[in-house]
């Protein structure tokens, strides 16, 4: 009877006791099974560290093998990395032409270790022109050398440190949000304005300045094709004059404002039109973005100034801004408004005249390496009609 | 006097029942350990402040004060720690850290990105044999083949110590384009 009564005892305190614990437990119930579950990877990693250790020596290599460059492994050589981007497209227009699906970029995207200091970057772009007839071109080959965080020096055909989308965002169209660069950053073969690529000597780097993050980029090229339209328009081999086109840009990307980038640029060079008189090209330049919670906001401002030897200055004004917010980690809208104004007597750009108006969009991250966007524009253009254009692109690297 | 000892055994194996319960909570709580960011012992860096962590992780800054060749080496895609290190000093998600690399190279800014090994023995392996080397494992991985810094002034044993997963926001989503 005595057992009975204390077992009976028993479990009442614990139908009492048991459920105040369990109750008390609750609140550490999501807490456990987060640290259980670091608990688990831990321990996998113990097993799996062991297993390692199984198949190799315990103790680490000797401290001959410390100089050991990583990269290159086994003294084999340089490895080429190869990255793929591109993109297919359908536009239509309510301009005199054809709807049309259309193959854009395929470019290569080409990289290198050479040494701990040397590297190479390179890419080969595929695409058709407006005869539907494919051509390859060398768009960018660069060697760099980079002894410190405070000097770096690339020598070959680069991208214009002019503003922030032209070395942001190039040939893949993946990286950037819009399915088309702004006109202000078109590539010079597609009737762009501004010289996007270079081929020369550029150098870059930090500037101490503490949690300012200034940087430093100066630039010597040979400078963009002027004496004929018909012509490449990057003087890849053979510059038309022996003086050189230099730029000079300076950029802050604070400590404390993770994702903010302003910077400031100055082009020159001299240019010498056919049947027309020598003309100074001055490019300033300044930009304001940020990147940051999925929200996007790049806003760039140029002056491009034409002084013809014995004639007056003509500056061309143009800016562009863009927003965007993505949501859910896949959709982004945006919003793009874009200005481009020549005046007429121009003697480079008078025949763009002016080009306005916004585009408004949506990419879609299906893949984490692909893209569809839809993009929606309406550009207003002197003498003529305003033209709406609705575009479909699949963007993708691989 | 019977029911009194009746009493005691059962608080007694109440009590049991309940710290059964509750001792793998603390347990698991210390288990909450710090990651400790290991360099190659011949390095004489000895601290970094968080922002300059996060540079040399994501490429804004390349060498060492010694001029050698910072060379990133971390967990794979998925790893806990990965995910801690990412959130709390690249302050960015998997996705945005892959773009972000990818975009890195692409610019030429950071062409080689962060080398990728299994385990925290490949990782101590790889910072032993690479004089320039910067990587993280847990505090209890550690061993004296590298050498722990401090981030911020503290060490991944004191108070305030700020790579621990209780320390810190969640990720804040951020993606940075430089």
């Amino acid at each position: 009877m005595a057992v009975t009564g204390r077992i009976a005892l028993a479990i009442a305190l614990l139908v009492v006791v048991l459920p105040a614990t369990a109750r008390a437990q609750a609140a550490d119930d999501h807490q456990l099974i987060q640290d259980l579950l670091v608990r688990i990877q831990a321990l996998e990693n113990e097993v799996k560290a062991l297993k390692d250790a199984q198949g190799q020596p315990a103790a680490p290599q000797p401290a001959a093998a410390a100089t050991a460059e990583p990269g290159m492994p086994g003294g084999a050589g340089p490895t080429l990395q190869i990255r793929g981007f591109a993109d297919v497209d359908y536009r239509r227009t309510d301009a005199p032409s054809n709807n049309s699906f259309a193959l854009g970029q395929l470019d290569l995207f080409l990289n290198s270790t050479l040494s701990d200091n040397t590297s190479v970057v390179g890419e080969l772009v595929t695409e058709a022109n407006d005869e539907n007839a494919f051509g390859i071109d060398l768009e960018r080959l660069l060697v760099q050398y980079k002894p410190s965080d405070y000097f770096n020096v690339g020598f070959g055909r680069y991208h214009t440190a002019i503003g922030y989308y032209n070395t942001a965002y190039h040939h893949g169209t993946w990286f950037q949000t819009a399915t088309e660069r702004p006109f202000l950053f078109a590539f010079e073969d597609e009737g762009g304005p501004l010289p996007v690529h270079g081929v020369g000597l550029t150098v870059n780097g930090r500037i101490p300045s503490g949690g300012l993050g200034l940087r430093y980029v100066a630039e010597v090229a040979n400078g963009r094709t002027s004496r004929s339209r018909l012509a490449e328009p990057v003087q890849n081999v053979i510059d038309e004059n022996n003086g050189k086109a230099f730029n000079v840009a300076l950029l802050a990307q604070p400590d404390k404002l993770l994702g903010f980038q302003a910077g400031v640029s100055f082009y020159r060079d001299r240019l010498e039109p056919a049947e027309l008189a020598r003309i100074r090209q001055t490019i300033l330049s300044g930009h304001v973005v940020y990147h940051g919670h999925g929200f996007e906001l790049m806003n760039e401002a140029v002056a491009v100034r034409h002084v013809p030897a014995g004639g007056s200055a003509v500056t061309t004004p143009a800016f562009y801004s863009q927003i965007a917010q993505q949501f859910a980690k896949k959709a982004s809208p945006y919003f793009r408004y874009q200005y481009f104004n020549a005046p007429e007597r121009d003697p480079i750009f008078g025949d763009i005249g002016l080009r306005k108006g916004p585009s408004l969009g949506l990419r879609y991250d299906f893949e984490p390496y692909a893209a569809l966007k839809l993009q929606y524009d309406r550009t207003v253009r002197s003498h003529t009609d305003p033209v709406n254009g609705f575009a479909t692109q699949l963007a993708f690297t691989f | 006097m019977k029911c009194v000892a009746a009493l005691g055994s059962s608080v007694a194996l109440a009590a049991m029942l309940a710290l059964a319960g509750g001792l793998p909570v603390a347990a698991q709580r210390g288990g909450q350990e710090a990651i400790a960011i290991v360099v190659n012992r011949a390095n004489p860096t000895d601290d970094l402040s968080i922002d300059e962590l996060r540079k040399a992780f994501l490429g804004g800054r390349q060498r060492w004060p010694n001029g050698r060749k910072i060379t990133v080496v971390m967990r794979p895609p998925g790893d806990m720690d990965r995910d801690l290190v990412l959130r709390l000093v690249c302050r960015m998600s998997e996705a945005e850290f892959q773009k972000y690399t990818l975009q890195a190279a692409f610019t030429g800014e950071s062409p080689a990105g962060p080398r990728v090994l299994d385990t925290p023995l490949g990782v101590r392996r790889f910072v032993f044999n690479v004089p320039g080397a910067i990587g993280y494992v847990r505090l209890s991985e550690v061993d004296d083949t590298v050498k722990v810094i401090h981030i911020d002034g503290r060490a991944p044993s004191d108070p305030g110590y700020r790579l621990t997963a209780a320390a810190g926001p969640t990720g804040t989503g951020l993606f940075t384009r430089e």
